[in-house]
């Protein structure tokens, strides 16, 4: 057999393995050494998987992950969420729609303290949807205004979506999550936006919230510096050069212990009694932030051995190589794959996709020239349209459980205008590359 | 995502245990991310304001990581936390296709019977060459026991799954006739 040959039997093989569910990350694994061990013999593949294990897991970036990740855990659980909620509230709340673009401002500042689509989604989502329900709000533009403010928390930094693709591509995590702020801001522009037009033509979908008073406004902004602080100095940090990702996240994730600590014992219902919940809620997000670890660590293990076994079969240098002797238009080539990217995210959870294709897809686009951090903010963007596209959305799941009496059919409607939104997002990326990249290239080194 | 798995509400008492074990190691893996939250802030803090940063912060949570990830691991899979992809939906859950859930998990579990085997290998081999870190002068082999420890956690769980999936295929099969 040719080293091509095994390659694809090797991909079919992974497809068939994940077909019948096994976990991602075993998948490769198991896929990456067979592979290794036919075309390179067993002894080295043996070798790799008593190195590798280790060696991969003793990495200061990989370290971003879980501090980020209790950073955002506990912002959560000392209740992020509502101090944002009531700060976007009582500044948009009084708008035609303004309680749904309250929503998609607090998904938008809880994911600069949270890398996970999922969590933001749920935590705003568990404030925002009863008050929606209270006011009057159509379903549809309630459940879709959650389900895509909650995109937001990958794009926004810290996103693990960031970390992932950055591991993955050995590019740097500052960089990139510089690249997502400003893209992250102008799609939740173009969210808000998408609101004030559905509320234009259907002023009876969302009816404005109470105007609050400038002294209600205040209290609400001191209330929520708190986390806003947080936010500010761990990314702040990296833009201006004081901290690397794992100090920043470091930083955060101390700030967000102490904030929680100030949150238990403000409730005045005794030291020991505060010291039980502190340690309670801690247990807890700790616990969390071991698994989603695991969880990630697991599939990037995985990609770690099966990505040199495909560059070994050389598919993905022949791909590229193809794809350059057919002298199409880098744009045209980067838009099938953004195209094939949006399907395949209908089916597939957004981790398993970029890990399962970057290896092809990456040699791909960087020989075309595109810029490798400007393609991590697209392919973030458009990792988030699977999220909240059918059959298989994610962020649409855990917002049916929040929402538990809004069909499931109607959510997905109710996402329609915002992921056109997200596809203007994508096409002003695509048209200004600048607008992700100028932020990292001022960045202070 | 729930932290507990509903399947394992009725377990017996191996699963039990493996959940008690697990779910206190990968605790330990929380306080270990803890003491890397705050060897970071330390060395920020000495930088900034001492000028004395902490040479080996570096190392300190390089290893720290080995530890995190691998008291995870086990408590991730028990809780259903590891990432599979679902292209057939519900097809799979019926009685008669739960055997192929059962080879999955088998398939998995001598995986990580293998990873264990091989770390296990490299431990020895490290304690008998006595490596350490570059600054700390750490000994490294400790920590390629805990990766061999984690791996062999985890085979366990999904030889425990694999069992399970086996069992319960065998019930609905009967049930259903």
């Amino acid at each position: 057999m040719t080293p091509t040959a095994i390659g694809i039997a090797g991909m079919v093989a992974l497809f068939a393995l994940l077909g019948v569910r096994m976990p991602v990350g075993i998948a490769m694994l198991l896929v990456g050494v067979v592979g290794f061990g036919v075309l390179a013999g067993w002894a080295p593949a043996l070798a790799t998987l008593g190195s590798m294990p280790f060696e991969y897991s003793r990495s200061v970036d990989l370290a971003v992950i879980p501090l980020f990740v209790l950073m955002g855990n506990l912002c959560g659980a000392s209740g992020a969420s509502r101090d944002l909620y009531r700060l976007a509230y009582a500044w948009v709340g009084h708008w035609r729609g303004g309680l749904a673009s309250a929503t998609v401002v607090a998904c938008s500042s809880f994911a600069a303290v949270s890398g996970s689509s999922l969590a933001t989604a749920v935590t705003i989502g568990k404030v925002a949807l009863p008050e929606m329900e209270r006011y009057g709000y159509d379903a549809r533009l309630a459940t879709g205004c959650v389900a895509a403010g909650g995109t937001l928390g990958i794009l926004i930094p810290p996103s693990t979506g960031f970390i992932v693709y950055a591991l993955l591509t050995e590019q740097s995590i500052g960089r990139l999550f510089l690249a997502g702020v400003v893209p992250g801001l102008l799609l939740s522009a173009l969210f808000i936006a998408a609101i004030v037009l559905i509320t234009w033509i259907r002023p009876e979908y969302g009816p404005p919230g109470a105007r609050a008073a400038w002294g209600v406004r205040i209290r609400a902004l001191v209330e929520a510096s708190g986390i806003l602080g947080i936010a500010v100095i761990s990314i702040g940090g990296i833009y201006a050069g004081v901290f690397t990702p794992t100090e920043a996240a470091s930083v955060g994730a101390f700030l967000a212990l102490g904030f929680a600590a100030w949150r238990c014992f403000r409730q005045g219902a005794g030291p020991l009694h505060a010291l039980a919940r502190l340690t309670n809620t801690t247990r807890e997000a700790l616990l969390d932030t071991v698994r989603v670890t695991a969880m990630v660590f697991l599939i990037l293990i995985g990609a770690q051995i099966f990505s040199p076994f495909l560059a070994l079969t050389q598919i993905p240098s022949d791909l590229a190589g193809m794809l350059q002797g057919l002298n199409l238009p880098p744009m045209a080539v980067m838009l099938v794959l953004l195209l094939v990217y949006v399907i395949l995210g209908m089916f597939m959870e957004g981790f398993s996709m970029m890990v399962l294709t970057l290896p092809i897809v990456f040699p791909i686009v960087t020989q075309l020239g595109f810029d490798p951090i400007w393609f991590g903010v697209i392919m973030v963007i458009v990792l988030e349209m699977g999220l909240i596209t059918p059959p298989v959305g994610m962020n649409v799941y855990v917002i049916k459980g929040v929402a538990a009496s809004v069909p499931m059919r109607q959510i997905f409607v109710g996402i329609l205008p915002f992921l056109a939104a997200m596809m203007v997002c994508v096409g002003l990326l695509l048209a200004l590359p600048k607008i992700a990249l100028w932020l990292p290239a001022s960045m202070v080194r | 995502m729930t932290a507990h798995d509903p399947s394992w509400s009725g377990a017996g008492p191996i699963e039990r245990t493996l959940a008690a074990v697990s779910r206190r190691i990968a605790e330990a893996g929380g306080i270990v991310i803890l003491a890397m939250m705050l060897v970071a802030v330390l060395d920020v803090v000495l930088r900034y304001v001492f000028n004395a940063p902490l040479s080996s912060s570096y190392e300190l949570i390089q290893l720290g990581m080995v530890l995190v990830v691998y008291c995870g691991l086990a408590w991730c899979g028990l809780t259903g936390g590891h990432i599979a992809v679902n292209f057939v939906g519900a097809l799979l859950n019926r009685p008669r296709l739960r055997w192929l859930n059962a080879v999955v998990h088998g398939v998995g579990a001598i995986l990580f019977l293998v990873i264990a085997w091989r770390s296990t290998g490299e431990a020895v081999k490290y304690f008998a060459s006595g490596e350490t870190t570059n600054m700390l002068k750490a000994p490294l082999f400790p920590f390629l026991a805990a990766v061999a420890a984690g791996a062999l956690l985890y085979a366990v769980t999904l030889a425990l799954l694999s069992v399970k999936a086996l069992r319960s295929a065998g019930e609905s099969g009967g049930g259903h006739g």
